[in-house]
C-alpha cells in the first residue's frame, strides 16, 4: 500500500460502481427488519472523510449507533469535522486494534471496506469478527483484487501477502484477470470456515454458528474490486432469517458466481430518457436517439441504484 | 480362581488394552508429522532400492525415477510410491508389529527406525486402512478395520491376501489407503490451507531426498524442492567439515556440517539438523543448537537473520543417530550430538563476529566500495549449493575495513531566551541563531582559551 490514503486520490461518492454496490447492499439489508428491528443494529465501518456508507445506512435503515474506524490519526480533526451525524463514534487506530476494543454484544453490520489487497492482517480482522459477532450480524469485506501488473511476480506477492493461506493451485497465470478475486474468495471462505469451526467447538447444537453468503460483488473502477459478505447466525435463529427472502434480489449471491456491476456510460439526458420508460423490458427509439442497446439493458437492471452526478455549474 | 488341586492361583493383569495403546500412540504426534512419517517409509524403500554408494549409477541422481504421491480429501488419504515395495517376509513378521523385534533385519541407513511410525500414522488418520504392496516376487494386501481389531483380543491382523506372483519392475511399490477418516482429520484435509502447510513441511523435511531426485507430489501438484545454498565468493567462504565418528565400527556415523550466511530472513535463520537426510530440527535458534551458551555466541537476535547452519548425520545404524521417535527434535543427550555441539558453537563464532560487524557498519558506514555489505551483495548473485561446497575450512569473511577516525569537530546545541538571542544578533550583525552561537563561542574562545594552545 502506498503512503497516501486512498481518499486523497478519489472522492468515494463519485465512484459509480461503488455507489451502486452500497445501495444494493442497503436494499437487501433492509430485509433484516423482518427478523429483528434494524434500529437496534449497530453499524461499524471505515468512514473515511466522505462517510457515504454511514449517511446511507442512517437515512435508509434508521441505524443510530455507528462506529467509524480511522487509521489516519493525523487527520483526526478533519474526520471529526466531516462526520455527518452526532451519533457516529470515531475510533482512531488500526482496524485490528479497534475491533478488539469494541464490545460485541449488540447485533452489528460490519463493513471492512479496505482499499488494499487481502493479506494476513485482514484475515485476522475477519477471524476476530467471525468468532465474536453476535448471531444476526452481517460481516462484509471489500478488497482490491487487481492482479500484479508483472505476471511473473503475482504468485510471489500473493504468497507474501497470504503465506500458507494461499491455495497451492494458485499460479502466476491463474491469478490474472478476475483470478485473484476468485482466489481471494476461496481464502476468505476458508477463513470463515476455520474461524466458525473454532467458535463452535464444544458448543451445544443450538449455539452452532453458520455463515450465509449474501453478497459477492465484482466491479472495476480503475482497479478490480471484490466485496464478499454475509449473515452470521446460530442454529437457533436459522428459521428467523429464512423468512427474510434475501434470495428475491437479482444481486443476491450465495455461491461462487459473482454479481458483476457494470456501469454504462450515459449522459444525464439519456438516463432521464430511459427513466421515463422504466420499469419495463423494452425501450422505444433507442436507435434514433443513439443509445447503445447493451448499455440501455444494463441501465435497466441498475437504474434504481444509479447515482446521478451533475456539475451544478454546467 | 482355583486350579484342579483346589489351590487358588492369583494373577494380576498386566496386558495393555489396545484402546490405551492406540490413544497413547496417536497423542504423541501431530497430523502433519504423522503424514511426513509415512513418507519416511517410502524414502526408506528408496534407500534400500538405491544404496548410497552404488558404483553403477553414473550421472543420475540417487533417487531419479522414484516418486511418492499423496492424495488427501475430506473422505480419504492415499499414499502411493514406487520405492521397492514391502517384502512379504518383512510385512508378515515385522512391519506391522509394535516396536522393532530384536531379530528383525535392519535396513541400513533407514529413517523409520522405531517400528512405530506407520502404525501410529494410520491410527492417527482413520478407522479403516488398506496396505497393498508389490515386489518383483510377490504381492500382498492387508485390510484393517481399527474398531473391530481394537475390540478383539487378538493382536495379529488376519484380513490379508498374499500371492507369490512375479511382477514387472514398473508395478513394484506400495499403496496405502485410509478411509473412514477421523472427523478432525477430515476437516483438516478439506482445507486448502492445510494442504499448503503439509506441502511446505514435506519440502522442508524431505529436502535432502528430493534434492537427490525423489519426486513428491500432493494432490497432483509437485511439492517444491528448496535447494539449500550459502553465499560464496572469493572473500566470503562457508565453513565446512566432514568426518566419521565411531570409525572403527562397522557402522560409522558420517557427519558433515556447513555454516555461513544466506538471505536475511528471521523466519529461516538458525540451525538445521538432519539424520539420514531427514530434517529433524530446524530452523533452531535456541540453546539446543548452542545459541546463547558460550562467549561470542549470543542469544538469537535479528541481526543474525542471515545465519544458516546445516548439520547432517548419516549412519547405517539408526541407533547411532540423535533423533527422537517423532523425529521432531534432537536427542540432545545422545553421544553423537554431544560430540558435535561444541563444534557447532565453534563454527558459529566467526559467522557471528562477521554479522556483528555487518550490523555495526549500518550505524557507522564505511566510506567507499569496500563495505562488508557490498561483499555480501556481490556474493548474493552466486550462492553455492551445499553439494558444491567441498573444501574443509572455517567460515571466512572479508577483512573488516579500518574504523573511521573519530571526528575532529562536534556540534553544540542549546536553548536561550529569544530576546537575548535577538540582542546578540544586533551586536554581532548576524541574522541566524546559528551565527549567534558561533559568534559567542568564538568570542569566548579568543579571549579565554586561545593563549593556551
Amino acid at each position: 500500500m502506498s503512503n497516501d490514503a486512498s481518499y486523497t486520490k478519489i472522492n468515494y461518492s463519485l465512484r459509480p460502481a461503488k455507489a451502486i454496490e452500497r445501495k444494493m447492499m442497503v436494499e437487501l439489508l433492509r430485509r433484516l427488519d423482518r427478523s429483528a428491528s434494524l434500529a437496534h443494529y449497530r453499524y461499524v465501518g471505515f468512514g473515511s472523510p466522505y462517510f457515504a456508507d454511514f449517511a446511507l445506512l442512517h437515512r435508509s435503515l434508521g441505524i443510530r449507533e455507528m462506529v467509524s474506524i480511522e487509521h489516519e490519526i493525523d487527520d483526526e480533526a478533519r474526520f471529526r469535522f466531516n462526520a455527518p451525524f452526532a451519533s457516529i463514534d470515531l475510533k482512531f487506530g488500526e482496524s485490528g486494534e479497534v475491533l478488539a476494543e469494541l464490545s460485541w454484544t449488540q447485533r452489528s453490520i460490519v463493513w471492512l471496506d479496505y482499499d488494499g489487497r487481502l493479506d494476513a492482517a485482514k484475515l485476522e480482522d475477519l477471524d476476530y469478527l467471525m468468532r465474536n459477532v453476535p448471531s444476526g450480524s452481517v460481516v462484509v469485506l471489500s478488497v482490491n483484487a487487481h492482479p500484479h501488473t508483472d505476471i511473473e511476480k503475482r504468485l510471489q506477492r500473493a504468497r507474501a501477502d497470504l503465506d500458507s493461506a494461499l491455495p497451492r493451485t494458485a499460479s502466476n497465470e491463474s491469478l490474472g484477470g478476475w483470478g485473484t478475486a476468485e482466489m481471494y474468495r476461496e481464502v476468505v471462505n476458508e477463513q470463515i470456515q476455520i474461524s466458525l469451526g473454532e467458535r463452535n467447538a464444544g458448543q451445544p447444537a443450538a449455539a452452532q454458528f453458520a455463515y450465509r453468503q449474501l453478497f459477492n460483488f465484482q466491479y472495476s473502477d480503475g482497479a478490480r474490486m471484490l466485496t464478499l459478505g454475509g449473515l452470521v447466525h446460530d442454529a437457533g435463529q436459522q428459521a428467523h432469517f429464512n423468512g427474510c427472502g434475501f434470495d428475491e434480489f437479482d444481486f443476491f449471491r450465495d455461491a461462487d458466481d459473482a454479481y458483476t456491476i457494470e456501469v454504462p456510460k450515459l449522459t444525464l439526458k439519456e438516463m432521464r430518457h430511459l427513466d421515463a420508460q422504466l420499469p419495463g423490458d423494452t425501450f422505444a427509439d433507442l436507435e434514433e436517439v443513439g443509445i447503445p442497446v447493451a448499455d440501455a439493458a444494463t441501465y435497466a437492471e441498475l437504474y434504481r441504484f444509479f447515482p446521478k452526478f451533475v456539475d451544478i455549474e454546467a | 480362581m482355583a486350579d484342579a488341586s483346589g489351590v487358588e492361583s492369583f494373577v494380576v493383569q498386566g496386558e495393555p488394552t489396545k484402546d490405551f495403546f492406540i490413544s497413547m500412540l496417536v497423542r504423541d504426534i501431530g497430523l502433519i508429522p504423522a503424514i511426513v512419517d509415512l513418507v519416511d517409509n517410502s524414502v526408506d524403500g528408496g534407500r534400500r532400492l538405491r544404496p548410497a554408494d552404488d558404483p553403477d549409477r553414473g550421472d543420475e541422481e540417487r533417487f531419479d525415477g522414484l516418486f511418492v504421491a499423496l492424495r488427501i480429501t475430506a473422505e480419504s488419504f492415499e499414499i502411493i510410491d514406487n520405492c521397492g515395495g514391502i517384502s512379504w517376509e518383512t510385512a508378515s513378521n515385522y512391519a506391522f508389529r509394535f516396536g522393532r523385534p530384536t531379530e528383525a533385519p535392519s535396513t541400513p541407513g533407514s529413517i523409520g527406525q522405531f517400528g512405530i511410525g506407520m502404525k501410529r500414522a494410520l491410527f492417527k488418520l482413520g478407522n479403516a486402512f488398506t496396505v497393498r504392496s508389490v515386489t518383483e516376487k510377490e504381492d500382498f494386501e492387508l485390510r484393517v478395520n481399527v474398531p473391530e481389531w481394537s475390540a478383539s483380543s487378538e493382536w495379529n491382523f488376519s484380513d490379508v491376501t498374499y500371492r507369490p506372483d512375479s511382477h514387472a519392475s514398473n508395478e513394484v511399490g506400495t499403496t496405502i489407503t485410509v478411509t473412514d477418516l477421523h472427523p478432525a482429520v477430515s476437516e483438516s484435509f478439506s482445507l486448502k490451507r492445510f494442504e499448503t502447510e503439509l506441502s511446505d513441511e514435506l519440502s522442508m523435511r524431505h529436502q535432502a531426498s528430493m534434492s537427490d531426485g525423489l519426486a513428491v507430489s500432493l494432490n497432483g501438484i509437485p511439492v517444491d524442492v528448496d535447494v539449500l545454498t550459502l553465499l560464496t565468493s572469493e572473500e566470503l567462504k562457508p565453513g565446512y567439515f566432514a568426518e566419521a565418528l565411531d570409525e572403527e565400527s562397522e557402522t560409522p556415523v558420517h557427519v558433515s556440517m556447513y555454516t555461513g550466511v544466506s538471505a536475511s530472513s528471521p523466519a529461516d535463520a538458525g540451525w538445521y539438523v538432519y539424520c539420514n537426510g531427514r530434517l529433524i530440527l530446524g530452523p533452531d535458534r535456541t540453546s539446543v543448537t548452542g545459541w546463547g551458551t558460550a562467549r561470542g555466541v549470543p542469544q538469537y537476535h535479528n541481526q543474525y537473520a542471515r545465519f544458516r547452519g546445516y548439520l547432517f548425520f548419516e549412519s547405517a545404524s539408526v541407533d547411532k543417530l540423535p533423533w527422537t521417535t517423532t523425529k521432531e527434535g534432537v536427542d540432545s543427550g545422545h553421544w553423537a550430538y554431544r560430540a558435535l555441539k561444541p563444534r557447532m558453537v565453534d563454527a558459529m563464532r566467526p559467522v557471528m563476529a562477521f554479522l556483528n560487524a555487518l550490523d555495526a557498519e549500518k550505524d557507522n558506514p564505511a566510506p567507499g566500495k569496500e563495505s562488508l555489505e557490498s561483499f555480501v551483495s556481490a556474493a548474493e548473485s552466486s550462492p553455492s549449493t551445499l553439494g558444491q561446497i567441498t573444501t574443509t575450512t572455517t567460515f571466512t569473511s572479508p577483512q573488516r575495513p579500518k574504523a573511521p577516525k573519530p571526528p575532529e569537530t562536534q556540534s553544540i546545541q542549546f536553548v536561550r531566551p529569544k530576546k537575548q538571542i535577538d540582542a546578540i544578533k544586533k551586536k554581532l550583525k548576524v541574522s541566524s541563531a546559528g551565527k549567534v552561537g558561533e559568534g559567542t563561542f568564538d568570542y569566548f574562545y579568543k579571549r579565554e582559551c586561545a593563549d593556551d594552545e
